[in-house]
């Protein structure tokens, strides 16, 4: 009987374990993917100013 | 679900158990005599088999000190000779094994999201990495907002530029066509100052939307 409780707990634990496991990894994907999007973000206007830096000094020689 | 899972198996847990106490009550008496009994045997035959195994484990460490004695006087002799080779070998040994351990530790530590790393938990290690991601995206912000002074200062240029090439055309130092090419350049520039400044405005607005999308996510 103790038994049969101790290896309900057990297998319980295991679940709540994996279980925490895929959550924590869902949110780690989705805190890579914001990290990624903003990444991509950030660069497309630095590229962008980076840009237009040299038109801003080309309007010197107009 | 978990919850009814657990109360269910300590109801059945304690069933049993009472029905095991009710059933053992009668007996209780007699066994406890029984068991006394049988204590007292089992104390004296443990004791007697703790000293004979103390006065074995004696005379064996008695043995082995002769024993190495007698080894070390003869493999001083061999030791001179061979001990260069020997000592080089187990160095190698050890230090593949501890290579090999520590490759193992770090395995067990990859990426596995959730199981402990270090001493951090699923959550933890999360909550972690939430952070460490609203630093990252609060720097990027920081450089979207020194695109916004580029802006600024294209603008100011664009003013400045316009004015001057207005003043070379009052001069007549520029033509007519010279005045149109000037101001199609012009007027690409702050195009592209628009269209900069959207894409900062928006970039900002996500920064705001993913770092409150990250502080929801272990709210």
């Amino acid at each position: 009987m103790t038994f049969a409780f101790f290896v309900s707990i057990i297998t319980i634990s295991c679940t709540d374990k994996k279980k925490e496991e895929e959550k924590t990894k869902a949110a780690v994907e989705k805190i890579e993917a914001a990290e990624k999007e903003m990444e991509t973000i950030s660069n497309e206007i630095e590229e962008k100013t980076n840009t237009i830096e040299k038109e801003i000094n080309e309007l010197d020689n107009l | 679900m978990k919850k009814l899972i657990i109360l269910f198996f300590a109801i059945l847990l304690i069933a049993g158990t009472q029905t095991a106490i009710a059933q053992g009550n009668s007996q209780k008496e007699k066994s406890k005599k029984e068991l006394k009994e049988k204590g007292k045997d089992l104390k004296e035959k443990g004791e007697k088999k703790v000293r004979e195994v103390k006065e074995k484990h004696e005379k064996g460490k008695e043995k082995e000190h002769k024993d190495k004695d007698k080894e070390r006087e003869h493999d001083e002799d061999d030791d001179s000779r061979d001990n260069g080779k020997i000592k080089d070998k187990d160095n190698k040994k050890e230090k593949k094994e501890k290579k090999e351990k520590v490759e193992k530790e770090n395995n067990g530590k990859g990426n596995a999201y959730g199981k402990n790393k270090g001493d951090l938990t699923g959550r933890e290690f999360g909550q972690a990495r939430a952070n460490e991601a609203k630093n990252k995206i609060e720097e990027r912000e920081v450089r979207i907002k020194r695109s916004e002074d580029t802006v600024e200062k294209g603008r100011r240029k664009v003013k400045e530029t316009r004015e001057r090439v207005k003043k070379q055309h009052e001069n007549k130092e520029i033509n007519d066509k010279e005045l149109e090419e000037k101001e199609v350049k012009i007027k690409s520039v702050e195009e592209d100052l628009n269209d900069l400044e959207e894409k900062i405005k928006k970039g900002k607005e996500k920064a705001l939307q993913k770092k409150k999308e990250i502080e929801t996510i272990y709210e």
